[in-house]
């Protein structure tokens, strides 16, 4: 599965969204973009593949090579997407 | 690269269940419990979720507690950037800081969710700019392929993002940085840094010794090794 797009979830928020780290500073922000999953996606949880948008196991996101940061955007559309799922 | 080594930033951060409570009573004990576990401190602050105790250098220590996600997820952070100390100093102020947070919220059994270890430091080279050593003697690139930038090159490195074998618990992962340092070109920054990335057993114990040991031995071996190609002496 070739995994395009990452998603965080509420647990991740909980973990990372503004949490100092052992460099003493919050995390920073990758310097070399999409190399690998960007500060805020490392810890997620979901991932999700297209075209599907099928939440995949957090092993999966191994495949950091494919993967790209979500615009808030994408972010907040697929919040949105999970919360209709749960209603 | 000399092999000269100056550490300059040491950290370990624990994200754990269930959290610390923080409080006016919990911070005055933890006060208390810091001093009691031998460790000195001149002053501390509190930001809504987080109480920061302090030592101010030349013996610079800074202990964090926040309660990130009460009464489910908090916080111990425990760095220094003391640029005079060995690493084994750190490694007993870090236990000792475990020790109080331990004595002041023995909520055991603890389970670390997640973790990271810093260690940053400095090496003199023996060239003018250590890009220039980085990119020419060990990357063996001529200077020339640099002018397409049409402009003087600052600084520069190397960055590698190296995880665990597949199958090898507790999962982890490395993140390690060889650069020039920018406020000083002669002298080369590295920076390794380790990731649990999955949340370790229930009942773990912190370790911060071991762990901080455990990043100090792969740059010993397995980043000094890779910059053989450059070290002098």
């Amino acid at each position: 599965m070739s995994v395009l797009r990452a998603a965080t979830t509420k647990l991740d928020n909980n973990f990372r969204k503004d949490n100092l780290d052992s460099t003493g500073s919050f995390p920073r922000a990758n310097q070399i973009e999409n190399m690998y999953l960007s500060d805020r996606l490392i810890d997620g949880i979901y991932a999700v593949s297209e075209p599907t948008r099928i939440p995949v196991p957090y092993e999966l996101q191994n495949e950091y090579l494919a993967w790209e940061k979500l615009s808030d955007e994408a972010l907040e559309n697929f919040e949105n997407s999970l919360k209709d799922e749960e209603r | 690269m000399k092999r000269d080594r100056k550490l300059i930033h040491v950290g370990i951060d624990y994200i754990v269940s269930p959290c610390p409570a923080l409080n006016p009573q919990t911070r005055l004990s933890f006060q208390q419990s810091i001093l009691d576990s031998g460790l000195e401190y001149t002053n501390t602050t509190e930001d809504g979720n987080k109480f920061i105790v302090f030592r101010q250098p030349p013996s610079h220590l800074e202990i964090t507690v926040i309660a990130l996600n009460p009464p489910h997820i908090g916080q111990l952070l425990v760095v220094s950037e003391d640029q005079n100390r060995p690493l084994n100093v750190f490694c007993d102020d870090a236990e000792a800081a475990v020790q109080a947070f331990h004595n002041n919220w023995p909520l055991s059994p603890y389970q670390i969710m997640g973790c990271d270890i810093c260690i940053r430091e400095l090496h003199e080279t023996t060239s003018d700019h250590a890009f220039k050593e980085l990119w020419e003697d060990h990357l063996h690139q001529p200077s020339e392929s640099l002018s397409t930038f049409n402009r003087p090159i600052l600084g520069g490195g190397l960055r590698f993002i190296a995880n665990s074998p597949p199958g090898e618990h507790p999962t982890t992962r490395y993140d390690i940085k060889i650069e020039s340092f920018i406020d000083d070109s002669k002298k080369v920054f590295i920076e390794v840094q380790l990731f649990y990335i999955e949340p370790l057993p229930l009942g773990e114990p912190f370790s911060p010794s071991q762990r901080l040991l455990q990043v100090n031995q792969f740059i010993e071996n397995q980043v000094y090794s890779f910059m053989k190609g450059v070290l002098v002496t």
